[in-house]
């Protein structure tokens, strides 16, 4: 089975600032990845670097078939769904106007296709009676379950997440691992910066852990209860610790 | 100071009000538009275009705009007088005030652009926007609304600082020019310039209402506003 997202010795820096050391990862069609690591351990900067949010200094990615070059990197950007940790929502824009942009301008779909695609979206969330009210005016669960039905609506061949939840109270958490419970239901390839562990222990097919810019141990969810490194056993307590108190 | 004197000043100095608010207005619409294109210019174009734009934006934040008025009409219009070209003091004025107003409207711009978050472009390269449809659909509509107050507040500007016009004698004689000439003929300058600052405060106070009305009439939804009256 080829990979739908392969990467060989990726490397990013920021300046002099080297933030990921060589990473080699292959995920497969409908394989859901979970990435976990302490703060500034390269996980976010990874997971951007791999459609050239941040331009990667070394190493290769091919997604969906498509290395991703110079003249490449819109074509492969077109494949991928992107959720970010700020919504990122276009405040200006209505609800439904959020998602629609993309379809029309980049995917060249024409509008009425596009809004009923958007619908749909919205339908998936739980949010379709939003469809006509401004980011703004919406909860922060709210608004990052609209960013994921712009990622969806894209009909994406990788949905990449970069911590979904954590900039979220806490009650609002929930409803988004929800829906985003629901999507890993579908069969949708997806990427995910997290530290919720019950969320990777529910729907992540392998979980990656990040430390000092590189995988340092990767294996099925299991590995949560019954971690083999050191350091993970210690992020994990401290992440417990966090938790329950 | 007689009150009758003051209410006569008041009703012979309205009649500037045409030319002030043409000399203002045709500058802003001049600073608009060639505000824009710096912006462009310094948004789009290769090095070392934007730092002619910026060059050109501090040569005139820097130097007074009265000085500026006289190398317009003194320098630039004597020049082209020996050419047989004449450029008469409301034309002079209205470019001088227009170049002017050009530089701080390129500034007003900028910044409002360098006020939305980084996030925004990156969301819209993450969903593979081109840099030209980011500005368009992304960037433009957000920085127009960030960009609104200090736009009026240039407008309020310029209706203040078309008074400098008067200096080169700008006829139809402007709201300032008109208050000189009433003060002289009359010897009564309280009353004269007191009219003048009365109706160049009305003109200016009506201009702010206006932009608070636009402010909230186009207003993101939810956006949320600090109490500041």
């Amino acid at each position: 089975m080829s990979a739908i997202v392969s990467v060989r010795d990726l490397e990013v820096s920021y300046g002099n600032l080297e933030v990921v050391k060589g990473v080699s990862l292959d995920v497969h069609q409908g394989e859901k990845i979970v990435i976990m690591g302490p703060s500034g351990s390269g996980k976010s900067t990874f997971l951007r670097s791999l459609i050239w949010l941040v331009k990667p200094r070394r190493g290769r990615i091919v997604i969906d078939g498509v290395e991703v070059k110079h003249d490449t990197v819109r074509e492969v950007r077109k494949k991928v769904g992107f959720v970010f940790q700020s919504y990122n929502l276009f405040p200006h824009l209505k609800v439904i106007d959020n998602i629609v942009l993309p379809l029309v301008k980049v995917h060249d779909i024409p509008r009425d296709e596009a809004a009923e695609r958007a619908r749909e979206a919205l339908q998936m969330v739980g949010l379709l009676e939003k469809a006509n009210a401004y980011p703004l005016q919406l909860s922060g669960g709210q608004q990052q379950r609209v960013a994921i039905a712009r990622a969806l609506a894209i009909r994406p061949r990788v949905l990449m997440l970069d911590e979904p939840t954590s900039a979220l109270d806490p009650e609002l958490v929930d409803e988004v691992l929800h829906v985003l419970e629901e999507i890993a239901r579908r069969g949708t390839t997806m990427l995910i910066v997290t530290h919720e562990v019950d969320f990777a222990e529910d729907v992540a097919d392998r979980v990656l852990f990040f430390e000092g810019g590189k995988i340092v141990e990767e294996g099925p969810p299991e590995i949560l209860y019954n971690p083999k490194t050191e350091r993970l056993r210690q992020f994990l307590r401290r992440l417990h610790r966090r938790t329950t108190f | 100071m007689a009150l009758e004197q003051y209410v006569e000043a008041l009703t012979y100095v309205v009649w500037g009000i045409p030319t002030t608010l043409s000399l203002a207005l045709l500058a802003f619409l001049i600073g608009i538009t060639l505000g824009s294109i710096l912006l462009l210019v310094r948004f789009f174009l290769p090095k070392p275009l934007p730092w002619l734009a910026s060059a050109y934006v501090e040569a005139f934040r820097g130097t007074p705009l009265l000085v500026q008025i006289f190398i317009i009409y003194f320098g630039v219009g004597g020049y082209l007088k020996s050419y047989g070209i004449n450029i008469d003091p409301f034309t002079a004025g209205v470019i001088a005030l227009g170049l002017n107003s050009a530089a701080y409207q390129a500034e007003i711009f900028r910044s409002a652009v360098q006020a939305i978050p980084l996030e925004q472009y990156l969301t819209a390269e993450a969903y593979a926007l081109t840099k030209t449809q980011t500005f368009r659909h992304i960037i433009l509509p957000q920085a127009l609304r960030i960009a609104l107050p200090a736009l009026m507040n240039e407008l309020v500007l310029l209706i203040k600082d078309s008074s400098l016009v008067a200096v080169i004698g700008v006829t139809p004689p402007d709201i300032f020019r008109r208050a000189d000439y009433y003060s002289a003929s009359k010897f009564a300058y309280f009353e004269a310039y007191l009219a003048a600052a009365t109706v160049y405060f009305v003109l200016c106070y009506a201009m702010i209402k206006l932009s608070h009305y636009i402010e909230h009439k186009y207003a993101i939804p939810g956006y949320l506003r600090r109490g500041i009256i």
